[in-house]
């Protein structure tokens, strides 16, 4: 087994930075780079990191990074601290040593470097540290693939689903009903394979069991379209009339020139993303083309594409110049106002307006209509208090509470197909049952719950007939 | 003694007697030695052929031109279908044999077998030699040299006997040990475990009170193991049901300090699913009752076998514990139960032809390999048999999937999985029993048999005619309409819905509990069919859905499955493979991408890489 190393926090300036190795090698860096050669478990070291001393017989013969000559007590690349941790008591089921170097990235590639020198030590894969983990045995499928979620996670609500599911608690309730289906495979086969030991199982009294077991089924499947939503960041379309301020309001929010802005009207001609950071989480704000009539074509290509966007919306904002400025004709109403006050943004379809600002409070002869929550983008009046409105109606609806809910596709196929077994292999018990094939319809949906935990067990139903009942004619 | 043969079988129990004929069957001049040829397919332990799981093995033996079933069928005194309760998919036929019987079919079968020489003698010693052969030494008794040789030699590898406290070297009552072969094996670099098994104690039958025990009786139409048998069979004999009760288990408690499974005396490891009674009082002591059954030996010998008093208490404690059970009060005890310590070859060391992978030409099958059961035994014994020649011959080796046979779930089972106890086959065990029935062994492998040269044309012949009155009938059946009072009476009296229009006949097959005797009465419907055609066509209808949902899959896997890896393929070449991959793999050497698959450490990528590496060309060797 090879040993993996990689840099664990991003490549930059940093005031320290985390390498992991991962493998049997761990003990012999420790002992010709760190200078220990016992190690205790989880302590925290301080200590000098050496390059190898040459003579040591940790260079590969002809290696390109072979230590200069004169190096005889090899080079202290860094002093730092280190832990080791032993396993299997370790996060991969291997030794794993972890460096914590400063920051510097000219520093921490020398210690790479060096590091990659040694025998048998290799750089990791791509969620290679987690996958010996599974190996291992350590974590199952499910939480392996929530780890790199938890990494990933855009919104705080999906940061703590993630870490719910590391925890366990997503394993926890497949694992209770992949027992529950084991524990009937188990009489099925039984009754199958011994049948000239056993009496008959009743298989009525197993209706219940098996009906509590779809029911789980169903909600999990149920609780996936919220979980799909958890694994995205919303998008937040802007609109409004043209040169209301759409694109200053973006500039503002995210604190940089980001978007092209001019006193000239549409000057935003197509859609364009920023990601904002909310307390909750991580939004697409969407800066879309300004509504008004149109001059041209290429007005009306870009207003269909505003309304394109305005349909992928999870939440719209519709801002409005709060002086009569922005209005083409100085002062009528205009044409999209109605719009603003709540009638759909699609005509014929349920997108409302969750927010409405009124741009330019700095400008002389502002004023903000009713409902409309006044801000500059010059002074940034309003803007805090928009960001609160925010995220508070972005992530409202978005919470999952205590209930976990599956994310990926892989999961949700092999609940759905677990459930359309069970659903089968109930119709058939409530009639006349073949045990035979209530055996197979069970098996397969005890077989989707094991994929999705990443688990082959064949011999699981076998192993648990022999221990449970009196074998042996 | 002539002394150049292609093949040399040593052994001549199940797997022996398979491997021998097929060998000879394919043109391989042939020697069979044994310790003793008149103990030729000697039944070592219950006298019984088949029964669920096992009889499917048998059926499939059958098909494919072995012997098992043909003598099963010769000497068969009691026939039963076991799992009739259940769909057909899972019935498995089961046979009490006239043990005497047994043994002389099978040896006058084997005399009368062209190319195929029995000889006595034990093997000492034996080396490969320069040109691949084996020298083959038998002690005072000469030497022979082969091409390929087949070990089949069952517990007799380092055997030891145990009853009490008492230990007799041998592998089976009255017979010795091969300890000399099973030091020279290991010489060679053969890893082998420890195994156990038991037998129980054998009974005069006519020191039994008859009216004291419960008799079950076979079937009024016993279905024949072998598509060869042409007469129907009948059934000579009965089996008695009895129990044991709390003063047995109280007994048998009391020899618990002299159990050399308790004392720690026996330590390989025994089978869970056939443990000694003493086992189960230990491990069910809340159960105050176990069902023994009492099977004849066979006709005229006198013998009754305890079926499920396997023990290896002292003898005495024995004694007084049969004679606990309802009718045994008088009982005369022929033989007491023992357990036997052995050595096995760990399987994972074979290719599925049987060879050793280390030692081309060495062949390991039955019970030395860690199996325990005659069914078990006799298919690896063909599988080595017809392998050993196909390889001297040239040809391809014959390799059987796991949605094909039980005997290649029993294959691919035993050279990948690393045995924790004596390996018996169950439908468990196959994840494609639905269509691995006993009634379609025919339709699955007879014409492979055929087309190795195991079966005769005269076979092929009388299963093509077969096969085309089936073929018939299910078209007829397909095109006949159901409708109507007659069919929805026949219906609600299998517990079926009635029908909302007319459909073809035969899809009402698939519902469960639907007969089809039944179903052509309530059509008006003649038919030509044997009640066993008939249930051959209600059975494939009744699965043809799983079926289908499982041949999807199974065609999915199939062209990894059954992608060959050339025979020296260079591991450590093959840069695509991660270095714990090449590892494992360059130890085990699959001969399929399927194998290499379930090696444990070989990850979907490893087995990407090694795709690329067959599709590039072989990494090979330096020359």
């Amino acid at each position: 087994m090879e040993t993996i190393v990689a840099l664990s926090t991003p490549p930059g300036t940093s005031g320290l930075a985390v390498l992991r190795l991962s493998g049997p090698a761990c003990r012999g860096v420790a002992k010709t780079h760190l200078g220990r050669g016992a190690l205790q478990a989880r302590h925290v070291y301080y200590g000098a990191f050496r390059v190898a001393p040459s003579g040591t017989g940790a260079w590969k013969p002809g290696s390109p990074f072979a230590p200069a000559q004169d190096n005889a007590s090899g080079e202290i690349l860094d002093r730092l601290n280190f832990v080791f941790f032993p396993g299997p008591a370790s996060s991969t089921g291997e030794d794993v040593l972890e460096l914590y170097p400063h920051g510097n990235m000219l520093l921490v590639d020398r210690i790479l470097k060096t590091l990659l020198d040694f025998p048998r030590v290799r750089l990791a894969g791509p969620g290679e540290f987690t996958r010996r983990g599974f190996e291992s045995g350590k974590i199952d499928l499910l939480q392996a693939e929530a780890v790199g979620q938890l990494i990933h996670a855009q919104t705080v609500e999906a940061v703590r689903n993630a870490q719910r599911i590391v925890a366990g608690a997503l394993s926890a309730p497949l694992k209770a009903l992949r027992d529950a289906l084991v524990d009937l495979s188990v009489r099925l086969e039984l009754d199958v394979d011994f049948s000239e030991e056993e009496a008959d199982p009743d298989y009525a009294s197993w209706v219940p069991r098996l009906e509590s077991v779809q029911a789980e089924l169903a909600k999990l499947a149920t609780g996936f379209a919220k979980g799909r939503d958890l694994a995205r960041s919303p998008r937040v379309v802007i609109m409004g009339a043209p040169n209301a301020g759409k694109s200053s309001l973006i500039n503002a929010l995210v604190d940089e020139d980001r978007l092209l802005v001019s006193e000239i009207p549409g000057t935003t001609r197509d859609y364009v993303e920023v990601t904002l950071r909310l307390p909750s989480g991580l939004v697409q704000l969407v800066d879309t083309a300004g509504l008004g009539r149109p001059v041209d074509g290429l007005d009306e290509l870009a207003m269909e594409r505003t309304r394109r966007q305005s349909e992928t919306a999870d939440v719209r904002v519709w801002v409005q110049d709060g002086t009569s400025a922005g209005t083409e004709d100085g002062g009528a109403p205009h044409p999209f106002s109605a719009l603003a006050s709540g009638v759909p943004a699609v005509p014929g379809t349920e997108q409302a307006f969750v927010l409405r600002l009124a741009s330019k409070s700095d400008l002389p002869g502002f004023h903000a209509p009713e409902g409309f929550l006044p801000v500059s983008n010059r002074t940034r009046a309003g803007l805090r208090e928009f960001r609160e409105r925010l995220d508070a109606s972005v992530f409202r609806d978005r919470g999952v509470g205590e209930d976990i809910v599956l994310t990926t596709e892989r999961q949700f196929r092999a609940v759905m197909a677990a459930r359309e077994r069970v659903e089968t292999a109930l119709h058939g018990m409530r009639g006349k049952p073949a045990i035979e094939i209530l055996a197979f319809e069970i098996r397969e949906a005890a077989g989707y719950l094991q994929e999705l935990l990443g688990e082959i067990s064949t011999d699981e139903i076998l192993g648990k007939i022999f221990s449970g009942f009196c074998i042996g004619k | 003694m002539q002394n150049r043969f292609d093949v040399v079988v040593i052994g001549g129990g199940h797997a022996g007697i398979e491997a021998a004929y097929a060998s000879a069957r394919l043109g391989m001049r042939t020697a069979m030695v044994s310790m003793e040829t008149a103990a030729i397919g000697r039944m070592s332990c219950n006298p019984a052929i088949g029964g669920v799981a096992k009889g499917q093995l048998v059926r499939d033996l059958d098909a494919l031109g072995g012997l098992m079933g043909v003598a099963a069928d010769t000497a068969g005194i009691q026939f039963r279908m076991l799992n009739l309760s259940k769909g057909p998919a899972v019935w498995g036929p089961r046979g009490q044999m006239d043990m005497e019987l047994y043994a002389e079919t099978m040896q006058g079968i084997l005399r009368a077998t062209p190319g195929l020489t029995l000889a006595d003698g034990e093997l000492a010693d034996f080396r490969r030699l320069p040109d691949g052969r084996f020298d083959l030494d038998f002690g005072g008794r000469g030497r022979m040299e082969c091409r390929a040789l087949i070990v089949t030699s069952g517990t007799f590898l380092g055997a030891v006997m145990h009853t009490g406290l008492n230990q007799t070297p041998g592998g089976r009552i009255g017979e010795a040990a091969s300890n000399k072969l099973s030091e020279s094996i290991r010489g060679l670099g053969v890893r082998t475990r420890r195994l156990k098994t038991g037998t129980p104690a054998r009974l005069a039958a006519d020191s039994i009170d008859y009216a004291a025990v419960e008799v079950q009786h076979g079937d009024p139409e016993p279905y024949p193991f072998s598509f060869r048998t042409e007469k129907p069979l009948k059934n000579h004999a009965v089996c008695w049901i009895t129990h044991t009760n709390p003063e047995t288990h109280e007994i048998l408690r009391g020899g618990f300090d002299r159990s050399p499974m308790f004392t720690g005396v026996i330590k390989g490891i025994g089978p869970r699913y056939c443990p000694s009674i003493e086992d189960k009082i230990c491990r069910f002591a809340d159960k105050d009752s176990h069902h023994l059954f009492l099977e004849p030996e066979g006709l005229n010998n006198g013998r009754i076998y305890v079926n499920g008093f396997s023990s290896s208490l002292p003898a005495e404690i024995q004694d007084r514990a049969l004679r606990t059970l309802p009718g045994l009060k008088d009982c005369r005890v022929l033989r007491y139960g023992y357990a036997v310590e052995y050595d096995s070859v760990e399987s994972t060391q074979l290719h599925p032809t049987y060879a050793c992978k280390d030692i081309p030409g060495l062949y390991f099958a039955g019970q030395v390999n860690g199996t325990s059961g005659y069914e078990e035994a006799a298919a690896q014994g063909l599988m080595a048999g017809i392998n050993a020649a196909l390889t001297i011959q040239g040809k391809a080796p014959f390799l059987l999937g796991r949605s094909e046979s039980y005997i290649g779930v029993l294959t691919d089972d035993l050279v990948s999985l690393e045995l924790e106890e004596p390996y018996r086959m169950f439908t468990s065990r196959a994840e494609y029993r639905l269509h691995l029935r006993q009634d379609n062994a025919e339709e699955r492998l007879l014409e492979k048999g055929h087309g190795l040269g195991m079966v005769g044309d005269d076979v092929l012949r009388k299963y093509a005619a077969w096969k085309a009155k089936l073929a018939r009938a299910r078209a007829s059946l397909g095109s006949a309409r159901a409708f109507g009072p007659e069919v929805d009476a026949f219906l609600a009296a299998c517990g079926s819905a009635p029908l909302d229009e007319s459909v073809p006949a035969l899809s009402l097959l698939r519902r469960p509990n639907v007969g089809m005797p039944g179903l052509l009465e309530s059509l008006s419907l003649e038919t030509d069919l044997t009640a066993r055609e008939m249930l051959i066509l209600e059975a494939s209808e009744r699965y043809r859905g799983f079926w289908d949902r499982q041949l999807k899959e199974i065609e999915r896997n199939k062209r990894l499955e059954g992608l060959r890896i050339p025979e020296h393929f260079d591991y450590p070449a093959a840069h695509a493979l991660s270095t714990e991959a090449r590892q494992k793999l360059a130890v085990k050497r699959p001969l399929t991408v399927g194998l290499a698959q379930r090696i444990s450490g070989v990850t979907p990528a490893d087995i990407s890489g090694l795709i690329f590496h067959i599709n590039q060309g072989t990494p090979s060797p330096a020359r």
